[in-house]
């Protein structure tokens, strides 16, 4: 499905600040595969996911994405088969535009002068009704109005609003209250698996990391030095995990908010 | 004064246009375009040459062009050749100098006074009747009608919608698969449409197209652009449409009233940077008197939000 062959990534090189960001990943995700991904601050894993979704290109290496090479693909035309969440809920959806422009927008329905029809607006009252918020009834609403989680909310709908090849989402819920966070989740574990969709996920969460998906990644300093599926993993255990960053990275697993429960 | 008024409303409504170009570009697409002088320019001189070869109606088209041009090579310095934006709009409008001239024929003025104009053609048209005195006021409310209507109404389309969000937030623009860079450039291209536009009516209006006509109109429409957004705060894009309109006349009436009240007419471009420093700087010491205040408030009532927390 994704298939990730040697990539490197040095950011200012040559420079004071020269940073090797990513050292040679290799990773091969198989479709429907719920990848979880943990590690430090600094450890790569947002990089890796900027990588893939053309924020920037990388050095070496290629990316293929269900048969196609998208390495120098723009960052637009990948997003046709990539959805994305940031960590920040401000980041995806306009504040100054109603529920509805936005939703009009990222569904890309109608051409280029046509405005929002009936058919579109009772399309999207019915998605919006299935997260379950309220939304459904404020699509005049400025999207600035939401709170946080319901503006990441809006834009999980909108990255899968036509499903996408790929899901990434960069620890998505870390800037939420912990009982939305824990109804983002839930509507993202909703969507995921109801559409069958190849999703990877970085989290600070440790319990989730290993609760969601069916297969966890480590990174630390720009490379991938743990990665468990299947039997082995559902035989993990946080401390396990710690214990096993320690002992590969020679140093603890230490990021700003990481929950271990 | 009747007269007076009319003539402020006529003049009010042609600046309206440009005001509308950067309700498109500094409001909707939070580009500053600093090639409004140049554009306007280029409006009057194209519309102006046109206009004396024989083709009024021709001339408004070709105007408009010269605007859809000028907009592209701004938005394309400042998305393609890594050309900061303010820089790009700077560097246009120094180049349409050159251009200008050399479109008016190497001269720094062109007469229109025994020329065939949108003007002169509709006076004809009315003929006699009891409208002929409001000929040229009819006309320039027919052209800012239309595209006040093409406006309200392209903002709310899939294309102006992407305009509006690529100023809001161009990375959930790129998420939603729209090239931001594209956007850029047919926003431009659309809102110097409309500042050309502006151009070459005041040139048929004035019946002459001066070098120096767009001089300071940058500053005069976001003055007007900025009296205008407070008629209807937080209100939809229509409303903004309309307020942008109602900024431009008000700013022309008020304009001349002050000219009556003996003002020199040189101060016009001092006033309306005035008005765009109280309009930008009053909101900001606004919002810093706001932050003091309710510091001050923190700070008197301490026991409150003690009592609160314990």
């Amino acid at each position: 499905m994704l298939k990730i062959d040697h990539i490197s990534k040095v950011f200012n090189k040559g420079t004071v600040n020269e940073k090797q960001a990513l050292y040679d990943i290799n990773l091969n995700v198989n479709k429907g595969d719920f990848i979880s991904i943990i590690g430090s601050n600094g450890a790569g894993k947002s990089t890796l996911l900027n990588a893939i979704s053309g924020v920037f290109t990388v050095d070496e290496g290629s990316i293929v994405l269900d048969g196609t090479d998208i390495t120098d693909m723009a960052e637009h035309k990948r997003s046709t088969v990539i959805g994305r969440l940031f960590q920040d809920p401000m980041k995806g959806s306009a504040p100054s535009m109603s529920i509805e422009d936005n939703l009009y927008l990222a569904s890309g329905n109608n051409g280029w002068f046509a405005k929002i029809t009936a058919k579109d607006k009772k399309e999207f009252r019915e998605r919006l009704a299935l997260l379950n918020m309220g939304l459904e009834d404020r699509m005049k609403n400025p999207v600035g109005l939401l709170s946080g989680g319901q503006r990441q909310a809006l834009t999980l709908l909108m990255a899968t609003y036509h499903i996408p090849k790929l899901l990434l989402l960069d620890e998505h819920t870390a800037a939420l209250d912990p009982a939305t966070a824990e109804k983002v989740l839930e509507i993202t574990r909703k969507v995921v698996s109801e559409n069958n969709i190849t999703c990877l996920m970085i989290t600070h969460n440790m319990q989730s990391a290993l609760e969601l998906g069916n297969r966890t990644i480590m990174m630390n300093d720009g490379r991938i030095i743990y990665d468990v599926s299947g039997e082995e993993r559902t035989h993990t255990t946080v401390t396990d995990l710690l214990n096993l960053f320690k002992e590969k990275a020679g140093e603890s697993l230490t990021n700003d908010r990481m929950l271990l429960s | 004064m009747a007269a007076l008024l009319q003539t402020a409303l006529e003049l009010g409504l042609i600046s309206s246009l440009t005001v509308l170009a950067l309700y498109l570009s500094y409001t909707m697409l939070n580009v500053c375009d600093l090639s409004t002088d140049g554009a306007f320019t280029m409006g009057a001189a194209v519309g102006a040459v046109v206009a004396i070869s024989g083709h009024p109606y021709l001339s408004i088209i070709a105007a408009i062009c010269a605007g859809v041009l000028s907009g592209f090579v701004v938005a394309f310095l400042q998305t393609k050749m890594g050309i900061d934006s303010l820089l790009a709009g700077i560097i246009v409008n120094t180049a349409a100098y050159s251009i200008n001239i050399a479109i008016m024929g190497n001269s720094s003025l062109l007469n229109m006074n025994s020329v065939e104009t949108v003007f002169s053609k509709f006076k004809g048209f009315l003929g006699g009747t009891a409208l002929a005195s409001y000929s040229k006021l009819i006309v320039i409310v027919l052209f800012v009608a239309i595209v006040c209507i093409l406006l309200a109404f392209f903002l709310r389309t899939r294309l102006g919608l992407a305009i509006r969000a690529t100023g809001d937030n161009p990375d959930m623009v790129k998420s939603s698969s729209i090239n931001t860079v594209v956007i850029t450039i047919v926003g431009l291209c659309i809102s110097n449409s409309f500042t050309a536009l502006s151009g070459c009516l005041l040139a048929q209006y004035n019946k002459s197209a001066n070098i120096d006509i767009g001089t300071g109109m940058l500053t005069v429409a976001l003055a007007s652009l900025l009296i205008g957004r407070m008629f209807f705060k937080k209100r939809g894009t229509g409303f903004g449409v309309i307020g942008a309109v109602l900024g431009a006349v008000l700013f022309r009436v008020v304009y001349t009233l002050a000219l009556r009240l003996n003002m020199p007419a040189s101060m016009l471009k001092l006033v309306s940077s005035v008005i765009v420093i109280i309009a930008i700087a009053g909101p900001y010491f606004a919002g810093k008197m706001k932050e003091k205040t309710m510091k001050r408030i923190a700070v008197s009532k301490p026991s409150e939000t003690e009592g609160k927390n314990a």
